[in-house]
């Protein structure tokens, strides 16, 4: 009686399983589908900017860079040297130590001529105390904020406190964006006034040539893992947010990189500090925010302006990362819970949050909870091939798809990897992938959603390699 | 045998048949994407290699042209049938990096092509035409001038302002007015982007301009924008119109760009009209009253701006100490060495650190 109750049980869970995929199928493929409609008009409506117009042009917002630090002493150098290249009218770069235990701080002052000075703070959020500003003598774009450890979104804070200008950058300090990236990102701050934050990609700088700051030759890693992650991250950007984006209900800016209006962002209250994910958290906010005080705006992601960035290189790192992002996710969207399936939200509401909350939160618990009905139904043989077939078909065959379809979009789009080898290799990991790494992505995912309860907001520990030992040509 | 067994399963469970079947077209689609990418890539490529082979050959002669060492016939001689739009985007690319002669002798080089442009204006999708407008209006001076104005009414606001912004860079007063006209049409854009467009056009704008901010049937954004354009223009005729509109408007954003416009070209007779905004509820309308008097304010204002150190707005405060440094008042000094809690304020700015 019991095993025939457990036998109908498990047919019951598996018709679950395999709706659920086919939803997620269903969702993946509209998302693409948008996202190849906005990549083409984007592309084609990039012929008609003349960018050296643009920067020539007084009416570019002036921006803040705020690049928050913690132990970053292999790349703070190279990388500040990158941002003061940037070519942009009028910026200023802000970088916030948050009181790292290596020698960042002595190495900024060495490398730039910093000397302690006073400077107005415009904001009042509360933060860690801040101990120093310094200010470069030889570079007077760039200003250093030394204070005590408080995690990254405490010290995002404190840079936006400081911040004067209308728009302002949220970045990685260890992230190096390209000369024209600040122009790329402005532009819908200047075409739409209504325009309140602005992403843009972020790609993978583990393999690629870094001359002086730049990256000078794009290559794919040759290493296996951060190879993974080159094409997840062309899944996520190209297909998920540009499809997003064509929606108009953006719900994550990458804190990699990010530009936002500053009274909007301190009239929000700043980046929460007691999440993991304070980048998804500020924008669900913003979003918020501007609903419910009725502010006309919009959230967009922009294709073009690339930080590069430097990306976890073991197993052990990017399984901790993933943990974070999972914590993050599931914190930002309990938090805003009031959204999902609320009109008063417009699409965000009943279209972005409940994908998100559905697909993306629930995505670990489903699949993992589909391979263990699966496993049980094969143990107790009533395991049909038509079920298995459909099973394996749905979750490795959507993987498949969806990272072939972000492949395509990168073709249709911007053809970063010029060698047509690398694209072959993306397309032969685009298969691997599914076979044993993506299961472990999803027990990080699942390790996060156990671990959401514990918390802890610490800065996620990164291995840094810096920019100089992988600046040789792979060619 | 399996077959059989899956095809008589499939048949009696339609719901697994149905997943199977949306698998396979998910499937032979991803497969589909996969083979297009490597088509795309394989085309862009061999097409890449047979552009830069063609522009190679351009550019050597071009260079022979732009020297005088061959006639343009030498070069026209090279462009097949079918790539003249190709040969304009190659001489577009090298306009942008010419000036003087050099740069009068591509517009010669691409004359004979340009209309085979004009049909493109006529193109579906907005970005042909936006990049039509914008071939028309670098290369061909202002032979198509008429087009590009009429651009101004495309249905699409791209067009219309890529056309604008070619119209602006002509650097000629006649397109001022038909550029304010449409003015509206770019409600979205950033009216310091648009002020910084309309000022490119140079001082001859300025009637135009001035015009505008002075006439309260246009809507308070163009005239901010106008207000801006001005400032950037440094139009110290527009003090009096500006004057009039501080003590007329109760819009803030104009308050703002008139007071911003005051602070360039105002004069110390105005000071009057301007103090009536001290007492703005809005922290940003003080703060540029702080800018205006700063730059024209009498030896009277120096205790006001030492007060609005005590403004609750710190951008108030941080423009009266940007003020008090510009006008030499010595109260910062004081303030610097002072127990005041925004002394550091005083500081940052005697030392160099501010502004």
């Amino acid at each position: 009686m019991i095993y025939q109750f457990v036998l109908r049980l498990l047919d019951i869970f598996n018709v679950i399983v395999l709706t659920y995929f086919v939803v997620l199928n269903v969702g993946y493929f509209i998302t693409g589908l948008f996202a190849f409609r906005s990549l083409r008009r984007y592309v084609r409506r990039l012929r008609t900017l003349d960018i050296e117009d643009l920067l020539g042009s007084a009416g570019m917002p002036p921006i803040t860079l705020v690049a928050p630090a913690f132990n970053e002493e292999p790349t703070c150098v190279e990388s500040i040297r990158s941002l003061l290249t940037l070519k942009y009218g009028d910026f200023e770069i802000l970088f916030v130590n948050d009181g790292s235990k290596d020698g960042t701080l002595a190495r900024m002052i060495e490398s730039f001529d910093l000397e302690p000075t006073f400077r107005l703070p415009t904001g009042n959020i509360a933060t860690r105390t801040v101990r120093g500003i310094y200010r470069s003598r030889s570079h007077p774009k760039l200003w250093v904020l030394d204070k005590e450890n408080g995690g990254k979104a405490d010290t995002l804070n404190a840079g936006l406190n400081y911040c004067r200008t209308p728009l302002f950058c949220g970045m990685d300090a260890d992230s190096l964006l390209e000369r024209e990236a600040l122009t790329r990102i402005v532009r819908p701050f200047v075409e739409d006034a209504r325009t309140v934050a602005a992403g843009g990609i972020i790609r993978i700088v583990n393999g690629c040539t870094v001359s002086e700051g730049t990256v000078t030759n794009v290559t794919l890693p040759t290493e296996m893992v951060p190879r993974l992650q080159v094409l997840e991250y062309l899944r996520a950007f190209l297909a998920g947010r540009m499809g997003w984006h064509e929606m108009e209900a953006t719900l994550i800016i990458s804190g990699a990189f990010g530009v936002f209006r500053r009274d909007l962002v301190v009239e929000a209250g700043g980046y929460a500090t007691d999440t993991v994910g304070e980048d998804m958290e500020l924008v669900v906010r913003l979003h918020r925010l501007c609903r419910e005080k009725k502010i006309p705006y919009t959230i967009g992601f922009v294709p073009d302006p690339v930080a590069w960035t430097e990306c976890p290189a073991t197993l052990k790192v990017l399984g901790r990362q993933r943990d974070r992002w999972q914590r993050g996710l599931i914190e930002t969207l309990w938090r805003h819970r009031t959204m999902l399936f609320n009109p008063r939200y417009g699409r965000v509401g009943m279209l972005a949050y409940p994908y998100f909350v559905f697909l993306e939160m629930l995505a670990p618990l489903v699949e993992t909870f589909g391979y263990v009905t699966f496993l049980a139904a094969w143990l107790l043989g009533r395991l049909s091939p038509s079920f298995a077939l459909a099973f394996f078909g749905l979750s490795i065959g959507l993987g498949i798809g969806l990272s072939f379809t972000a492949v395509a979009l990168e073709e249709v789009g911007f053809r970063r990897y010029p060698r047509r080898k690398d694209l072959y290799t993306l397309i032969w990991v685009a298969v691997v992938e599914n076979f044993g790494y993506r299961q472990l992505t999803m027990w990080w995912r699942l390790r996060g959603t156990i671990n959401v309860f514990k918390k802890g907001h610490a800065w996620g520990r990164m291995d840094r390699q810096g920019f100089g030992p992988r600046t040789k040509p792979t060619a | 045998m399996i077959w059989h067994r899956l095809w008589t399963f499939y048949l009696e469970q339609p719901g697994y048949a149905l997943v199977l079947l949306g698998n396979l077209v998910f499937v032979v689609g991803a497969l589909a994407l996969a083979i297009a990418a490597l088509l795309l890539r394989i085309r862009n490529d061999r097409t890449a290699r047979h552009w830069r082979a063609l522009e190679e050959r351009w550019e050597s002669r071009t260079v022979e042209v732009l020297t005088e060492v061959s006639p343009p016939e030498r070069l026209w001689s090279l462009i097949a049938r079918g790539d003249e739009l190709r040969f304009l985007n190659f001489l577009l690319r090298f306009a942008r990096r010419l000036t003087g002669t050099e740069r009068r002798r591509v517009d010669e080089l691409a004359a004979p092509y340009l209309d085979r442009v004009l049909p493109q204006l006529a193109a579906r999708s907005p970005e042909r035409r936006a990049r039509a407008i914008q071939t028309l209006t670098t290369l061909g001076a202002r032979k198509y001038a008429f087009q590009v104005v009429r651009s101004l009414d495309d249905p699409s606001p791209l067009v219309a302002m890529v056309a604008a912004r070619s119209l602006a860079r002509r650097e000629s007063p006649d397109f001022a007015a038909p550029i304010l006209r449409h003015l509206h049409r770019f409600g979205d854009w950033r009216p310091s982007f648009l002020a910084s467009m309309l000022a490119s056009i140079g001082p001859a704008v300025a009637p135009a301009l001035r015009q505008a901010l002075a006439d309260p049937t246009f809507d308070p954004k163009t005239r901010c924008v106008a207000a801006d354009a001005l400032r950037e223009l440094n139009d110290y005729a527009s003090a009096d119109v500006a004057g009039a509109v501080l003590d007329e408007t109760t819009d803030r954003d104009l308050l703002v760009a008139t007071l911003s416009l005051l602070a360039h070209v105002g004069r110390n007779d105005q000071v009057v009209a301007i103090r009536r905004h001290l007492a703005s509820p809005e922290s940003i309308v003080r703060s540029r009253v702080m800018s205006v008097l700063g730059r024209i304010g009498t030896p009277e204002d120096a205790g006001t701006l030492v007060e609005a150190f005590d403004d609750p707005s710190p951008w108030v405060a941080l423009r009266a100490a940007e003020a008090m440094y510009e006008s030499r008042n010595p109260a910062l000094t004081r303030l610097a060495d002072s127990d005041h809690p925004r002394a550091a304020l005083a500081r940052q700015m005697l030392t160099g650190g501010g502004a």
